[in-house]
């Protein structure tokens, strides 16, 4: 492993505002909004915005390079002239930091990048914003109740996905470089940085360790892929009873990424837009026809289910869910994922 | 609480058991603290399972038009017996007289309600606490933290919708179990609107765009309302397409505005939509000024009765008509330019 090669650097905490401005003077930053009730990742005005105690935004990361509506092209509907300068795909320089995402979320963008970077035809979209973006993730000191990365392989120090991760060791940061980008990137800012001590690395250990120890491991997901090949399981019938059929747990979830594609003309302003789609949805599937292979919600909740425990670990080798709780936090009928998942598991 | 738990769970025993209903649908614990889920229960189920106390916040009613309606792609007749609080139960009143349920295939186990608490009032005093455990009495909720206990006084944590809720105990039941030491609610008059409208044009234009600009399209407003029963939604609608996909303001307004006018005379402000909403939009600034339009002009409440007829849907030689003999001198009363 390169990474065991990296040395980790210290930052003391009232040289946070410093090295924040330095970035700031080359790069765009972005960090979690409590005060935006949109709780999404905003532009950083002042380093003094950027809060270390909270929760995982409400909004996922994955809005950042897979925006709920993207424009693909404009036209002109009358002449039928296309415009197209979106669509390039040439290497990005690095403009944009996101400071503060948590492990799980950095966890599920290595996950997005699967499905929109690392096939082809690879999504120009995508790739462009992920390029020119570096993702500096913050190790959990405080996992919820909700949290249940452990149970599905993602841990509060993962450093899959993210450029540099940061562990808040109360009154510094220890600071790990995870790609060649980020080692680059630090050393423009060398200077405010000091070596970690052994000292700091076991105290990082000590904080990760009591983490690991908070979060409630719910179930083994080895054994899950295999037990949702039966299709036509009978818990299907029941499961999906209480779900309202709205779109909380696919829009705030990190790694679900369906989309539907539409061409929106106002006059003759033409322009084809990329939304956030979701299995929820009574419209998912829908074929113009009228026929819908998912015609109620409980082949929808199966779709939800399967896609990220069964399919995905077959197509992508993974599991698409980072245990980070949105979905358990926000449902309004309180349908818990981790339950759901344990139901299953225990049926014959 | 615990008395009325214990009725509930003979009751629901006995009908399922008298196969007097097909499914019942009840509350159950929830995972998270201060939280319960809905919970579906067919003959041979776990009956236990079923709790009743401050926190069984959704409106039930909702889940009845997809289970029972005549539409459906499932055309067997389905008997539902259902837990019913005041706001519940106009809902369902509401469903019935719309001709999306049938009477005769409900068994309603009404609850004299004592209002439900907010569980994001009681969070937003924790410092980012988590609770380990949650007790209640009649009068106070106390949940346990890592090191320290705090203690609420119920009535000041209760959902807006259940501080000015004035019909807590259903009218239409088949059998009606009263909580314990019920005292009746001190019904504390909605002030927002009055507030809302007393705010300049360009005042009340911000708040509605800030509130509903945030919206993500997630529909939970919709789904989780009982009015909401729609087949297909206009706003999802293709043919005729009414609004574009995005998230656009034009497109949320357009959105919010039609689904809370349809709401007009079927709104019983069960705050269900405020709920469910992830993004804390106020959606009861609007749909409660549609109550009081209501009730001002035809002296209405919708879902108390199921005889009485809806305002919008017949017509009475006494009903104002101002608006249409005389749209110059009313259409901005009240209302700040």
């Amino acid at each position: 492993m390169t990474k065991d090669k990296r040395t980790d650097f210290i930052l003391e905490k009232n040289r946070f505002e410093e090295f924040i401005r330095s970035l700031s003077e080359k790069y765009r930053i972005y960090s979690p909004s409590y005060t935006d009730t949109r709780g999404h990742f905003i532009e950083v005005d002042s380093p003094d915005k950027i809060k270390f105690n909270q929760t995982n935004s409400k909004l996922a990361v994955k809005s950042f390079f897979f925006p709920q509506v993207e424009n693909l092209f404009v036209f002109d509907a009358e002449t039928k002239e296309l415009s197209d300068k979106e669509n390039e795909t040439t290497a990005h320089p690095i403009q944009h930091i996101l400071f503060g995402v948590r492990p799980c979320d950095a966890f599920s963008i290595s996950l997005l990048d699967a499905v929109f970077m690392k096939i082809s035809p690879a999504d120009p979209y995508y790739i462009k914003k992920r390029h020119s973006t570096m993702i500096i993730s913050l190790a959990c000191n405080h996992p919820r109740q909700t949290c249940f990365c452990t149970s599905v392989g993602c841990q509060p120090d993962s450093e899959k996905g993210a450029d540099i991760i940061f562990f808040d060791l109360e009154d510094r940061f220890l600071i790990r470089p995870v790609t060649d980008t980020a080692e680059e990137i630090l050393n423009s800012v060398r200077t405010l940085l000091g070596s970690a001590t052994d000292c700091d690395q076991e105290k990082k250990k000590q904080l990760m360790l009591e983490s690991k120890n908070i979060i409630h491991k719910d179930f083994e997901f080895d054994d899950l892929v295999k037990k949702l090949d039966n299709f036509n399981a009978s818990y299907w019938n029941r499961i999906y009873e209480k779900c309202l059929g709205c779109g909380i747990c696919t829009y705030l979830c990190p790694t679900c990424h369906c989309f539907d594609i539409a061409d929106e003309v106002i006059e003759s302003n033409g322009r084809r837009v990329r939304t956030w789609d979701s299995c929820m949805f009574s419209l998912f599937t829908l074929h113009a026809s009228g026929h819908n292979p998912r015609p109620t919600q409980k082949e929808r909740m199966r779709q939800r289910i399967m896609h990220k425990f069964n399919y995905a670990p077959k197509n992508y080798d993974q599991i698409f869910c980072v245990g980070c709780g949105r979905c358990i936090m926000y449902c309004p009928v309180n349908l818990d994922i981790r339950q759901l998942i344990k139901g299953i598991m225990e049926e014959e | 609480m615990k008395q009325a738990e214990y009725e509930i769970t003979n009751t629901v025993e006995k009908i399922l058991t008298d196969n007097k209903v097909d499914l019942f649908i009840g509350y159950e614990k929830g995972t998270l603290p201060l939280r319960t889920s809905p919970c579906f229960l067919s003959k041979g189920d776990d009956t236990s399972r079923l709790v009743w106390n401050s926190f069984c916040s959704n409106n039930l009613a909702v889940y009845l038009p997809r289970i029972m309606s005549t539409t459906n792609e499932n055309k067997k007749r389905k008997r539902v017996g259902i837990i019913c609080k005041g706001c519940d139960s106009r809902s369902l009143v509401g469903l019935i007289k719309e001709n999306q349920i049938k009477r005769d295939d409900l068994f309603i186990i009404g609850l004299s309600c004592t209002g439900i608490v907010d569980s994001k009032k009681v969070l937003s005093q924790l410092n980012g606490n988590e609770i380990i455990d949650v007790s209640e009495d009649t009068e106070s909720i106390t949940v346990k933290l890592k090191d320290t206990e705090k203690t609420f006084d119920k009535n000041k944590y209760l959902y807006e919708s259940c501080r000015n809720c004035a019909y807590s105990t259903p009218k239409v039941y088949d059998v009606l179990i009263r909580t314990a030491k019920f005292s009746p609610q001190v019904v504390i008059p909605d002030t927002s609107v009055v507030k809302f409208m007393n705010k300049t044009r360009e005042e009340r234009w911000k708040i509605f765009e800030m509130e509903v600009g945030r919206c993500i399209r997630c529909y939970a407003c919709r789904n989780a309302c009982p009015n909401c029963y729609c087949k297909e939604c206009f706003a999802e609608q293709t043919q005729p397409r009414w609004l574009c996909v995005t998230n656009d303001l034009p497109d949320l307004l357009f959105y919010h505005t039609v689904r809370i006018f349809h709401q007009a005379g079927r709104c019983v402000d069960c705050g269900a939509c405020v709920r469910a909403c992830p993004m804390d939009i106020d959606l009861r600034i609007f749909t409660r000024m549609l109550v009081d339009e209501v009730k001002g002009r035809f002296d209405y409440d919708p879902g108390l009765s199921i005889e009485e007829p809806q305002p919008l849907a017949t017509f009475k030689i006494d009903d104002k008509q101002e608006f249409m003999t005389e749209p110059e001198v009313n259409n901005v009363k009240g209302y700040k330019k």
